[in-house]
């Protein structure tokens, strides 16, 4: 099955909606039950993509893509987790999202906070619930 | 002479006309919702800049006699206010789905002081390849006129990428 990672699928009113999000301290998962499957895979890399920018004017050369997936709960583990069977190349939310829907959701969401508590951290803004 | 246009959309609560007057010395009501101002730039080039107030749905205005010759557009809202933002997100959306333009999406924050450092947000923060998103105060002139700046910004890194 291809990959869906097509990030103009994403409207620009959510992105900025999505910034209102992070610069008011709160979460993103609740943005994702708002949105369709191609949605929810584009927010992620908007996501990514924003912390990354961030993360880079926060820490300089310091940063590293390591610094965002340490926040985030290892695939193998995730999967374990769930019990799931799959090859664990396959736990990716533009791969699986199709098959196993409301577990690759779950997945980004916890990705998606685990960004935005991380990009709160860089702006020095207190998270809220 | 030549020409550069601009349009600057705001939702009903903000005033476009400041944002015209911000670079324009002289400023021209042209009906209860659109503003025109002319920024000369040197003897043969000035800038045309449209404030447009936009009460209702962005579909209900005469774009296409606005943006053609457009070299971007600059949506303003007010931060503080949810309704804002509910109406910059629709012109947002318009303003991508049918018009190819460099956008600037400016956020007012009025008296009260931007929510992150100055550094995160001076050069635009990219909304894809040719919208950015700032924070503006709209009494304060200054952090107004470097929204076209910013915009003028946003055209000169889309003219470089297409001809990178």
């Amino acid at each position: 099955m291809a990959d869906m990672k097509n990030n103009n699928s994403l409207p620009e009113g959510i992105k900025l909606l999505t910034l209102h999000l992070l610069f008011n301290g709160r979460p993103l998962s609740a943005l994702v039950d708002q949105l369709d499957d191609h949605q929810v895979v584009a927010l992620q890399r908007f996501v990514w993509d924003t912390t990354v920018e961030f993360g880079i004017k926060a820490q300089g050369n310091a940063f590293s893509h390591q610094d965002i997936t340490r926040r985030m709960v290892p695939s193998a583990v995730y999967q374990k987790e769930q019990g799931c069977t799959e090859p664990t190349f396959a736990c990716k939310a533009s791969h699986c999202i199709r098959q196993h829907r409301e577990c690759a959701r779950r997945k980004l969401k916890g990705q998606l906070d685990a960004m935005a508590t991380l990009v709160q951290e860089y702006l020095k803004i207190n998270a809220k619930s | 002479m030549r020409f550069g246009e601009i349009t600057v959309v705001t939702p009903q609560d903000l005033d476009a006309e400041k944002l015209v007057r911000a670079i324009c010395p002289e400023v021209h009501q042209a009906s209860s919702t659109l503003y025109f101002g002319r920024r000369p730039i040197t003897d043969n080039l000035t800038l045309h800049i449209y404030g447009v107030q936009v009460p209702s749905a962005p579909e209900a205005h005469r774009w296409d006699l606005l943006l053609p010759r457009a070299l971007g557009v600059v949506v303003a809202y007010r931060w503080h206010e949810r309704s804002s933002l509910e109406q910059a997100q629709r012109l947002l959306d318009f303003f991508c789905s049918g018009w190819h333009l460099p956008i600037l999406v400016a956020a007012d924050t009025g008296e009260v002081a931007p929510p992150v450092p100055d550094s995160f947000y001076a050069e635009g923060i990219r909304l894809s390849a040719t919208t950015r998103f700032v924070f503006f105060q709209l009494q304060d002139p200054p952090s107004v006129r470097r929204l076209y700046t910013t915009l003028l910004d946003v055209l000169v890194d889309r003219v470089s990428d297409l001809y990178s």
